[in-house]
Order: structure tokens, then sequence, then C-alpha cells
């Protein structure tokens, strides 16, 4: 990916974080919760954007860059979460057509089981690039 | 596998960080190598070899498995 692709990109995830921020601040104004999430996702927008700015124009890398053997740990970090993924939806598929869960539960699941996946690739993709 | 990159390396004056800038990896990569931790696809290899002026087979040792 070229540098200004990269600086384009990171302006629209960060033009992304604002608007988000807004628009949870307009939903949610009156929650202390919600106030605080909408400030750290506008303050998060704000930060990404003049970051990547401020590297673009002194000429500094925008991302470190990947190669052959992080790329390669990242593949081998990718099997380890969506084979728990894979496992863990279809055994709440199958709990759920035996009737042992409802959907409230089947649902209230989905979110863990993501998050759960998210870390085990997070993780493994650490402790592969320690490994070499 | 061994291999002679931190002695090519210090031949020619190159730091790993300027290494990896030349064959287009990360310097951890380079670190890797030197332990030999990691195999290189045989394209890294051979433009390592080429930086390091010198063949693969100097720089990259295979060791009989016995």
């Amino acid at each position: 990916m070229k540098t200004k692709d990269i600086l384009y990109r990171n302006l629209f995830i960060g033009i992304f974080f604002i608007l988000g921020g807004m628009l949870w601040l307009s939903l949610y104004y009156e929650n202390l919760l919600g106030k605080l999430l909408s400030g750290f996702f506008i303050i998060f927008g704000i930060f990404i954007s003049i970051n990547s700015y401020r590297k673009w124009k002194r000429g500094e890398e925008l991302e470190a860059p990947t190669d052959e053997r992080s790329e390669l740990n990242l593949l081998r970090a990718s099997r380890a979460g969506f084979l728990f993924l894979y496992l863990s939806i279809s055994l709440l598929f199958a709990l759920f057509g035996l009737r042992l869960i409802n959907e409230i539960i089947f649902t209230a699941l989905m979110g863990p089981v993501f998050a759960v996946a998210s870390v085990l690739f997070f993780l493994s993709f650490y402790r592969y690039e320690k490994a070499g | 596998m061994r291999t002679r990159i931190k002695e090519l390396r210090a031949r020619y004056d190159l730091t790993q960080e300027e290494l990896a800038k030349k064959v287009g990896v990360r310097r951890e990569t380079i670190v890797f190598l030197e332990k030999g931790k990691y195999n290189p696809s045989l394209k890294l290899a051979y433009d390592i070899a080429k930086v390091l002026k010198s063949n693969i087979e100097e720089v990259f040792i295979f060791e009989e498995e016995s």
C-alpha cells in the first residue's frame, strides 16, 4: 500500500470514529457512560487523524511494514482464532437446535465467542512473533 | 540451520537495521535469522546473500540432523 493510501485510510478511520462518537453522544447524552465513551471515540479519532497527518508530513513510516515472517505469523495466528470461532459457533448452533439453549442465550453468547476468538488471535500472534 | 549473517554483516559494517532495510524486511526478522530461529524464503535468502556479496550456501549453512 502506498504511503498516501495509508494516510487516506487512517484519516477515514479517524473521521469514522469522530462521527461515530458524535452519533453516540447524540443518542446517549443523558448517560454518563455514554458521554465518556463518545468522548473517547472522538478523541481517539482526532488523535489518529492528526498523528497520521503529522507522520506523513515528516516523511515517517505510517505503519510498521509487514514482511514474510510476520505475514506467516499472522496466518498461523488467525488459524487459532478461526478454529475456536468455528467450533464455538457450531456448538452453539447444535445446542440451539437441541433446544438446550434459547434464542436469548444464543445471541448473548455470540459476543463473548467473538471476543475470545479475537483475544486468541492476538495472543497467538504475540507468541509466534516472540518465538521467531 | 545456522547462518553467517552476523559475521558477514560485520565485514561490510552493516547494522541489523541497515541490512533489514536493504532486503525489505523488519529488523526482528534479521535477528531471528541470525539466531537460526527462522528459515527464510528462497527470495529472501538470495537477497541477503546478494547484499552480503556472497553465495546463499556461504551465508546459510544447513546441517544434517543426526
